[in-house]
């Protein structure tokens, strides 16, 4: 839209006043650009013509502020150019990048990335609770920031009532594409976002629903050799058998369960081992005693 | 607040093509009658690696949904079902905004945009939730044309995944198929009237064959008069609809 890197806007309720600085990306409803306010702090700025998703979008990032995970929003406002009337929002301005470059540059640790997902299913359980669900969960909606390594959600623009239906979605996340069901807004259809958004991460690459198989990719993950909990989490939610976060939180979180699991059996061995070898030395005490 | 719109639904033809049209009426027209009578009619394009349109029917199929009042995309076959579902929703959504608007304006004299940011969410609020529970009509036109041979079986499919999606709205929504060119020799044809079972859709759609022209225009205005005639597939209305004579043997 803009092209002199110092263009100004003006908002018509505010009077708040921004030079554009550049821009940093474009979506679905508009373009966001970072800028700079009269007292030179830097924001995030969403730019778009259509009033009613720029305000539903504003309204929810207000909504669902929880632990610094959302962005910080600001003002809405309007402003016009070249005749044309806009709808902005400010936000706060994430440095960093998004998980699909950390991901490009095999940033993350097998620890990092199951936590990471811990922390989103945090945030979008919240979003569930309140009665909605987070449809077009991508790794281009996930956010890290430089300043202090921390996982950040941005754009709320594919929040959606539970009980209504999907409107924002992309292919590889959207279960219907992958014939795992409609794109009704229930909390198995967001369960099965994130089952894909985990198991992408794992694998360490992306899909597409029309030349890849699911079975095909949950095979891979299975010689992960992942703790069983694990793996059971991911292919039950794409099989749409969990529609709880909590549940899928409990299973993923659940740690070191592989080495647990394998010590138990090994500890269960050790002990039968050792009672028959008690047993074995008692019967032969007996025989010598006997003797 | 309380929306009147005729009948309080949603009327829409999405025409589905992959080419200019060459028989019959012009589209454009057909589609700027059609806005007249309160009919929404979009167009989406199917393009593949080889066929990026050219300037003539991209110039076409955007004058369809510029007449028609609708939207108009562009999309691999395979996105086919989802770009009909975005549509169509969008179209809802769209609709609806504008009645609201024009009633904001007549009640308060001020649309939307002057309206202080802040007071903005309750009818954003009210436009999502009415945008949802709205009832739907649409009708797919859809090309059958000779070029059409391989595509045609996504595309029926695509049908199927549109009826199953727009099942999960709270309002009520049924689609109708129109085929261009039609059965028989004929321009264009009913397939399937308006239903909101996808058995009953999948039984009609199955057996479209493609071949021939591509007469989008009388496409166009064959779907008009589906639309204002309202007919339905007999199994979804009971047996208030069936015919005199079956009555007769029952009574
Ligand atoms: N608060 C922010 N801080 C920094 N960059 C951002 C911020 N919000 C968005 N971006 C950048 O802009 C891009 C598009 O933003 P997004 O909100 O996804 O747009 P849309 O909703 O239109 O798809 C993102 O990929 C990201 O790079």
């Amino acid at each position: 839209m803009f092209s002199n890197k110092y263009d100004r806007v003006a908002g018509k309720w505010t009077n708040k006043n921004y030079q554009l600085l550049k821009k940093l990306g474009s979506g679905g409803i508009g373009e966001i650009y970072l800028v700079q306010s009269l007292d030179n702090q830097t924001y995030a700025m969403k730019i778009s013509t259509d009033i009613v998703s720029i305000t539903k979008e504003y309204n929810y990032l207000k909504k669902f502020q929880y632990k610094g995970v959302l962005p910080k929003v600001f003002e809405l406002d309007d402003f016009e150019w070249k005749g044309t009337l806009y709808h902005y929002f400010t936000m706060e301005y994430i440095q960093g990048y998004t998980l699909k470059h950390a991901l490009k540059k095999n940033m993350l640790s097998l620890n990092a990335k199951i936590s990471l997902i811990c922390l989103l299913t945090k945030i979008i359980k919240l979003i569930n609770d309140a009665g909605y669900i987070y449809s077009d969960l991508k790794y281009e909606n996930v956010m890290i920031d430089k300043k202090n390594g921390l996982v950040r959600l941005i754009d709320m623009g594919s929040i959606t009532e539970l009980g209504s239906t999907v409107k924002e979605f992309t292919p590889m996340y959207d279960r219907m594409c992958w014939g795992k069901g409609n794109r009704a807004a229930d909390k198995a259809y967001q369960l099965f976002t994130l089952a894909m958004l985990l198991l992408s991460l794992l694998l360490g690459s992306s899909f597409d629903p029309h030349s890849d198989k699911l079975e095909v990719l949950l095979a891979r993950l299975k010689k992960l050799k992942l703790p069983e909990r694990v793996y059971e989490a991911i292919d039950d939610s794409i099989q749409g058998q969990i529609d709880n976060c909590d549940v899928f939180y409990t299973q993923i979180s659940y740690q070191g369960s592989r080495y647990y699991n394998h010590n138990r059996r090994l500890n269960t061995a050790l002990n039968i081992i050792i009672v028959v070898l008690v047993l074995a030395l008692a019967l032969l005490g007996t025989v010598f005693a006997c003797r | 607040m309380s929306v009147r719109n005729n009948n309080g639904e949603i009327k829409q033809i999405i025409v589905i093509t992959d080419g200019k049209s060459n028989i019959g009426v012009n589209p454009v027209e057909a589609a700027a009658k059609a806005f007249k009578t309160g009919i929404v009619v979009s167009s989406i394009a199917i393009i593949d690696k080889d066929n990026m349109g050219d300037e003539k029917d991209i110039e076409e199929v955007e004058g369809i949904a510029k007449a028609g009042g609708g939207l108009c995309e562009y999309t691999h076959l395979e996105n086919l079902g989802a770009t009909m579902q975005l549509m169509t929703q969008k179209t809802a959504q769209k609709t609806i905004e504008q009645i609201v608007s024009r009633q904001l304006k007549s009640i308060v004299g001020v649309d939307m945009n002057n309206l202080e940011p802040q007071s903005r969410f309750k009818i954003v609020d009210f436009i999502e939730k009415y945008g949802d529970s709205i009832n739907l009509k649409c009708i797919i036109a859809l090309d059958t044309s000779g070029s059409m041979k391989y595509k045609l079986n996504t595309a029926k499919n695509s049908l199927y995944d549109l009826l199953a999606n727009l099942q999960c709205r709270k309002g009520q929504s049924s689609i109708a198929v129109i085929s261009y060119p039609g059965n028989k020799n004929e321009l264009c044809s009913t397939i399937c009237s308006f239903t909101d079972n996808i058995d009953i859709l999948k039984s009609k759609v199955e057996d479209i064959k493609s071949g021939g022209g591509t007469p989008t225009g009388p496409a166009i205005e064959m779907a008009c008069e589906l639309m204002l005639t309202e007919r339905y597939e007999l199994l979804d209305m009971g047996v208030k609809e069936l015919p005199n004579e079956i009555e007769r043997y029952y009574v």
